[in-house]
């Protein structure tokens, strides 16, 4: 792997890694621009307050009653004000689909847990749980292994 | 729920079709076999309409497995009483089961068994998967 270093103060500022999949390493990088950037955190909002929370600070993402919601590592709530898939897009890969109406990041998870039903939940490090739908067992089984 | 029937219907009529196939080659066994000999039209007819019936009810009972939100063990016991209710149905209709408490009782038994055993099987895997997926986590962690 090589390294390139283009200085050139006529052109937008990007950072664009070519590699053959995606790494620690990759993620990384990811991770380092987006603070560089200040794009590592997002306006999320309480009751009577709004803060900006770190992305590494949010546990789980999820859809209530059509309202997007993050729990953070305190399992505090918060609202925002984008769509799941916005936030999709947005956030970095550590980021990963675990329903329909939820996203989780992969580096705040405790662990997967069988319930008695035969399903599986994810359980957070704050405690919170949100059940994995069975295709998305299947991606996240898949993205383990590609790993 | 409209997403349920709409797979419902879309799988049982794709395999529809499968049931009188199976009905003519059990029949021809037990031609072969010589248990039995002769059958009047009308059981040909009824065999071949509800064994249609039966395997569009149970190609089409899986699609419960989409709904994302219904908890399995719900979706097990929908699909478990579907499967059920059509089976012994169109078994009483056909006069395969006798109509009686002792036959009924054995054919309940043999079908929840089955049905639990191929449940804990399920049951059984999902855990294995978990457990390694849990192991990749916590490796996949530790890089980070």
């Amino acid at each position: 792997m090589k390294f390139t270093l283009i200085i050139d103060q006529g052109r937008d500022e990007e950072v664009v890694a070519t590699v053959h999949e995606r790494t620690a390493l990759t993620d990384e990088i990811e991770a380092l621009v987006m603070k560089y950037a200040g794009a590592d955190r997002i306006l999320a909002y309480t009751e009577n307050d709004m803060k900006m929370l770190a992305f590494s600070d949010i546990e789980c993402i999820t859809v209530l009653d059509g309202k997007t919601y993050a729990i953070d590592s305190r399992n505090q709530r918060y609202r925002l004000k984008q769509r799941l898939y916005e936030l999709e897009a947005l956030l970095p890969s550590s980021f990963i689909r675990i329903n329909k109406s939820s996203l989780a990041n992969e580096n705040r998870l405790d662990r997967f847990a069988v319930t008695y039903a035969g399903s599986v939940d994810a359980v957070f490090k704050c405690g919170y749980r949100e059940y994995v739908s069975r295709r998305c067992f299947a991606q996240i089984k898949r993205r383990f292994d590609a790993k | 729920m409209k997403k349920f029937w709409k797979a419902f219907l879309f799988r049982g009529l794709i395999s529809c079709g499968g049931g009188p196939v199976v009905l003519a080659i059990v029949y021809g066994i037990l031609g072969a076999t010589g248990t039995v000999s002769q059958l009047s039209p009308n059981e040909v007819c009824m065999g071949i309409l509800t064994v249609t019936l039966l395997a569009f009810i149970a190609a089409g009972m899986p699609a419960i497995y989409q709904l994302e939100q219904l908890p399995l063990i719900s979706a097990i016991l929908i699909h478990g009483a579907g499967l059920y209710l059509a089976y012994i149905l169109i078994y009483l209709l056909n006069g395969w089961l006798q109509q009686q408490l002792i036959p009924i009782l054995i054919f309940t038994v043999i079908f929840v068994a089955g049905y639990a055993l191929i449940w804990l099987i399920i049951y059984a895997i999902t855990k294995a998967k978990t457990e390694v997926l849990n192991k990749k986590l916590k490796e996949n962690q530790k890089s980070e």
